[in-house]
């Protein structure tokens, strides 16, 4: 297994761009995405696609991700995703 | 001209040591890797049947139960230059043989150490975690004797009559090529005395050029001059890489924003870099280095790039890369620039001073360039990277 080797980019070297973003969710029985919480909470009319993300598997810290691009009730589409690491959500381009 | 030589046995394996306490009670390997092969650099000092440069199938195959460890070479080097600097701080003449070996200059430091014992004692204290064994004589190959066999914590002193002691040593202590050494075995050259009692001349014959050197280093002399440090500018640059990668982009981006940075720092002074040095670690710790000249200074970060991709082009990584860094190793100035023609280049070259005056006020960088990482990803933070724009 690869380590986290624990070192910090510098600040000036290397941004990575488009970094998930944290976000409020509520989830069903099932852990679906019932509702965002964007400015206001909205809700989720349709999960328009859905699709699984397991790489880095050597490392310490594996991505595994569970995508869902949704269309929330305000006519709004959104790419979100559960980590399925940390149970966390987050908002993402893909 | 006295020098004293310093010896420091296990360099490798006691840098280890050093960062790792824990080695003291157990019994390491340190590696390395020469095409497809795995090599011994060092091994823990009570360790018997090793030695440098075995393969590690064998050593193994003596010693199953050890740990493995890979040669760090950027770091011994830092604890090497570490007591480099600190010895100069002893004499102003420090020649950095090899990590492990020094020659210090000892003439004129008579006031300073009244004797040979206070000028040991002010060396031994720079090195004293690294077992050293010291050697005092009149030229750097009886100096490295008088190291070599001198008593554990004390010193020797190679002065006056030495062919008493050169006489009976064997011909291995010769700092000779492969090929002599082996040549010396086949004449039934054993030790030093035998090679002394020849005449030079037909020494010199069957022995070519080198002959000159064996023959004269057999009767303990040796013209070979003190090379102190020369104290060169060295610009260096790391950066850990976001992920592990084997992707050539994904580390050239990462070399590319090094590059900036040093071409954006004040250290360069209007010059150009004329040689670098390139490393990389990867996460398995091999450790890959590649010295690059540049036949006319690369002024920019652009020709300095084209230069190094052909260099990681042609010269695999040994594994996926986690860290990568530049040394820069030599500087000079073109030998001659002209401002563009045309006008598209000329106002690049106006933003790029304009871009260096707005960090130079409001620090760190300002502007950046979106850069393919690795654009095939799946992880979509993976695929693009913010890199400063070349200032």
């Amino acid at each position: 297994m690869v380590e986290n080797t624990g070192k910090t980019l510098r600040a000036d070297t290397y941004k990575p761009v488009n970094t998930p973003e944290p976000l409020k969710i509520e989830e069903d029985a099932s852990g679906l995405p019932l509702a965002v919480r964007l400015k206001r909470r909205q809700a989720v009319a349709t999960i328009e696609d859905k699709w699984r993300l397991d790489d880095e598997w050597w490392r310490k810290e594996p991505v595994s991700r569970l995508y869902y691009n949704v269309l929330l009730a305000s006519g709004q589409r959104l790419v979100l995703y559960k980590d399925l690491v940390t149970g966390g959500w987050y908002q993402q381009e893909y | 001209m006295r020098i004293l030589c310093v010896l420091l046995p296990h360099f490798p394996w006691r840098c280890e040591l050093r960062r790792h306490p824990a080695l003291a009670d157990r019994p390491a390997i340190v590696t390395y890797t020469e095409g497809s092969q795995k090599l011994v650099t060092d091994y823990s000092p009570h360790l018997e049947g090793l030695r440098p440069d075995m393969s590690l199938q064998e050593a193994l195959a003596r010693h199953g139960e050890v740990e493995m460890l890979h040669a760090d070479i950027p770091y011994y080097r830092s604890v090497f230059n570490e007591l480099l600097d600190a010895l100069e701080q002893k004499s102003p003449l420090v020649e950095g043989a090899d990590p492990g070996c020094v020659y210090i200059g000892v003439d004129g430091l008579q006031l300073i150490y009244p004797d040979d014992n206070a000028l040991v004692d002010a060396v031994r204290g720079v090195v004293t975690d690294f077992a050293p064994r010291l050697g005092i004589a009149a030229n750097k190959f009886l100096a490295s004797l008088a190291a070599r066999y001198s008593p554990p914590g004390d010193f020797k002193v190679l002065s006056g009559a030495i062919n008493s002691f050169l006489k009976d040593l064997s011909c291995d202590v010769l700092p000779v090529s492969v090929k002599s050494r082996s040549k010396l075995r086949d004449f039934g050259l054993a030790t030093l005395g035998q090679v002394a009692a020849l005449p030079p001349g037909p020494f010199q014959s069957q022995f070519g050029p080198e002959g000159k050197r064996i023959w004269e280093l057999s009767r303990g002399h040796d013209d070979t001059p003190l090379y102190p440090r020369f104290m060169e500018e060295v610009i260096e640059e790391s950066a850990a890489l976001p992920s592990v990668t084997v992707s050539l982009d994904a580390i050239l981006v990462a070399l590319e924003s090094l590059l900036a940075r040093i071409f954006a720092g004040n250290t360069l002074k209007g010059r150009g870099i004329h040689s670098l040095t390139l490393w990389t670690r990867s996460w398995n710790a091999e450790h890959w280095e590649r010295n690059i000249n540049f036949k006319e200074p690369a002024m920019d970060v652009r020709s300095a790039v084209s230069r190094i991709k052909r260099i990681l082009e042609n010269y695999p990584q040994p594994g996926p890369v986690e860290q990568a860094g530049i040394k820069i190793t030599g500087l000079g100035y073109p030998r001659g620039r002209q401002k563009s023609l045309f006008r598209e280049v000329r106002a690049k070259d106006h933003l790029a001073e304009d871009i260096k005056q707005l960090e130079l006020k409001l620090g760190n960088p300002q502007v950046y360039t979106v850069k393919e990482v690795e654009p095939w990803s799946r992880i979509p933070e993976r695929r693009y990277a913010l890199t400063p724009t070349n200032r």
